[in-house]
């Protein structure tokens, strides 16, 4: 198992690159750079899921962990790529509806980021 | 209206009746959670495993068992017994005192859905963690949450709360 991030640089937005499984031995490593990066402050932040393969609910509840930060610092919070276990998990958990969500890195560079 | 599931305690349940199930025990090893559940569902027929999704729905009953049941103590056990014949079926037991807080983290789940159901997410996001007395920073409720939806032929605790009864059927079934 492993998680690797990658936060993108520039002024006022992230993206943050998620590769592998996001579980309960993992999911901190996510949280931490979400968490630094809404710190900053950013004012748009994606959260790519394009190739991570499995989020379990200590995963969904580091999601939720980053919505009610990024609530605090009026960041804008949006994800894409999510396909498969992690997409079901998040919807069986009743969480899909409280992130903007886009099949592709590209949908979401289109309308979120340049929005 | 809106229907709100529920966690719920019958110990005459039918998900209790083990006959025929095959069993296995671990000692609470929190780092080899995921591997019990492999381990377990090594010879499970392919349609049953929705990519990893009944993996991981596995993993999380059993984590509940090792984290908030045997918390953490590797001298206790475990138990779990399974079938996956025509449906997936488990029943895992733990040693600890049991979920007592069941039905406070019934009231959690309704106020939750509810706030999700009018749109209000300010408040479905100050509900989005249910925090018991033994919970960490990190527990929120959400597998259970997800657990009630996943388990779709029903998900039933024991008297004692410390055990736990699940199944969940498939359309296609397994074709055994």
């Amino acid at each position: 198992m492993n998680v690797a991030i990658r936060a993108g640089q520039s002024e006022t937005q992230a993206i943050i690159e998620i590769d592998g499984e996001v579980d309960m031995y993992t999911f901190g490593d996510l949280q931490n750079i979400a968490f630094a990066e809404i710190d900053r402050p950013r004012a748009k932040i994606l959260l790519d899921f394009s190739h991570v393969e499995y989020l379990d609910s200590s995963g969904v509840g580091c999601v939720i962990r980053i919505l009610q930060r990024a609530k605090l610092h009026n960041t804008r919070i949006a994800a894409c790529g999510l396909n498969g276990t992690p997409l079901k998990v998040l919807q069986l958990s009743h969480v899909l509806s409280l992130l903007a969500t886009y099949e592709t890195r590209v949908a979401a560079t289109t309308l979120f980021l340049a929005s | 209206m809106l229907v709100v599931r529920k966690l719920i305690v019958d110990d005459l349940n039918p998900l209790f009746d083990a006959q025929g199930m095959k069993y296995v025990e671990y000692p609470s090893d929190f780092s080899r959670i995921r591997q019990y559940a492999a381990e377990i569902l090594a010879t499970c027929p392919e349609p049953f495993r929705e990519g990893n999704l009944l993996e991981q729905q596995l993993s999380e009953i059993i984590k509940n068992g090792i984290k908030h049941g045997n918390k953490g103590d590797s001298a206790k056990k475990i138990k779990v017994w399974y079938d996956l014949r025509k449906r997936a079926r488990f029943i895992v037991e733990d040693e600890g005192s049991g979920f007592q807080r069941l039905e406070e983290w019934n009231d959690f789940f309704a106020k939750r859905q509810t706030a999700l159901a009018n749109n209000d997410f300010e408040t479905f996001l100050t509900l989005a963690n249910y925090r018991g007395p033994d919970s960490d920073d990190n527990d929120g409720g959400n597998s259970l949450i997800a657990a009630l939806e996943y388990w779709n032929g029903g998900m039933i605790f024991s008297g004692k709360r410390n055990k736990v009864g699940v199944v969940r059927w498939f359309s296609g079934g397994s074709g055994i």
